[in-house]
């Protein structure tokens, strides 16, 4: 598989422990999540980004003595490839409304938004459309949209808590706000959510329902 | 045309003829299940002798299924509503004005959802809901 020997024996120990820690879910028991000194701890010991070294402050720009990691800021930094001398703006080549610069999960949304609203869109992205890192977002997409169990609230708790309590709360109370519309908007776009029906659901306290509809999202 | 040249250029290992003929024949979820692990790679498209896109009529499956043949998630139109009637306008409204101390009790003395819970487990406090 091409893993280090220390990863294969780590592997090697994730198995041995395996049966034990799946009999003690099983049978109820949570395991605690880490302290938020535990995590400081580790992520200064492991984490690349808190290494000395690792991240340094950009020279120009909007973002000017914000501090990122060494390789982005040499793109960040880097020169153009197009030659403006070669540029003649007097001759227009399209006309647009709105230009969007980037065609990933944001930039179409916002392309989308536009168009909605009677703008004319251009979008500008570097590979094809659909070839974008929200693409390769895989790790899911957080909304609280199970009433019964989650509200914005929580979700605005574990923003914040993800985010080591620096998050702008306005820009917070937006997204957990919006979030649920979101998913209701790529639902109607015609996104394949993963959806099952759980029948004899508990009444939740506005409306009995004999079944419901969940939704979780895939890849 | 069915010379499977996309099928077996498939990385993904998908029944790409399979997913085609189901389009044909009108099966569109069928299709839209087929395809479902599809990256968009293009490489069934490109080497296609009859120039079928097939990754693009697999997206548009998926796109037909989800939109008109899946029902709509009735929970999901609940949330909206409510968060629609202004209910945790307030809640959240404080959160944001809440100092740094007291937001850290809040985050690490939140009750959390059990790995091993089912699907209609529900939190002890209520009133944030």
């Amino acid at each position: 598989m091409g893993y280090p020997a220390e990863l294969m024996d780590l592997i090697k120990r994730v198995e041995k422990t395996r049966p034990t820690r799946v009999a003690r879910k099983k049978a109820g028991e949570e395991f605690p999540a880490l302290t938020l000194e535990q995590r400081k701890d580790r992520l200064e010991k492991y984490h690349p980004d808190y290494r000395a070294g690792a991240l340094r402050e950009l020279k120009v720009g909007p973002s000017k003595g914000y501090a990122l990691a060494q390789e982005i800021a040499d793109t960040f930094e880097a020169k153009s490839r197009i030659d403006p001398d070669k540029i003649d703006l007097n001759e227009v080549h399209y006309e647009t409304d709105v230009l969007v610069i980037g065609g990933g999960g944001a930039g179409t949304a916002a392309a989308l938004l536009a168009q909605e609203q009677g703008a004319r869109v251009i979008i500008a992205t570097k590979l094809r459309h659909g070839d974008a890192n929200t693409m390769m977002a895989e790790g899911g997409i957080q909304a609280a949209t199970k009433g019964w169990k989650d509200s914005p609230y929580y979700h605005y708790l574990d923003v914040i808590g993800g985010g080591h309590f620096e998050n702008d709360p306005e820009l917070v109370k937006t997204m957990v706000t919006e979030a649920p519309k979101v998913i209701a908007w790529l639902e109607k776009l015609g996104c394949m959510f993963q959806k099952w029906t759980t029948a004899n659901c508990s009444p939740s306290t506005e409306q009995a329902r004999a079944a419901r509809e969940c939704t979780m999202p895939v890849t | 045309m069915g010379c499977n040249t996309c099928t077996k250029s498939c990385p993904m290992d998908l029944p790409v003829m399979e997913y085609i003929s189901a389009a044909l024949r009108g099966d569109i979820e069928k299709a839209a299940e087929l395809s479902f692990p599809c990256v968009m790679c293009g490489i069934c498209t490109s080497r296609c002798p009859a120039e079928l896109p097939q990754y693009h009529i697999a997206m548009l499956t998926r796109r037909l299924t989800a939109k008109y043949i899946h029902a709509q998630a009735d929970h999901l139109k609940d949330m909206v509503q409510r968060i629609e009637s202004g209910r945790y306008e307030e809640p959240l409204t404080q959160l944001t004005k809440t100092d740094l101390a007291t937001l850290r009790k809040l985050y690490v003395e939140r009750q959390m959802e059990p790995h091993t819970g089912d699907e209609l487990w529900e939190p002890d406090d209520k009133r944030f809901l």
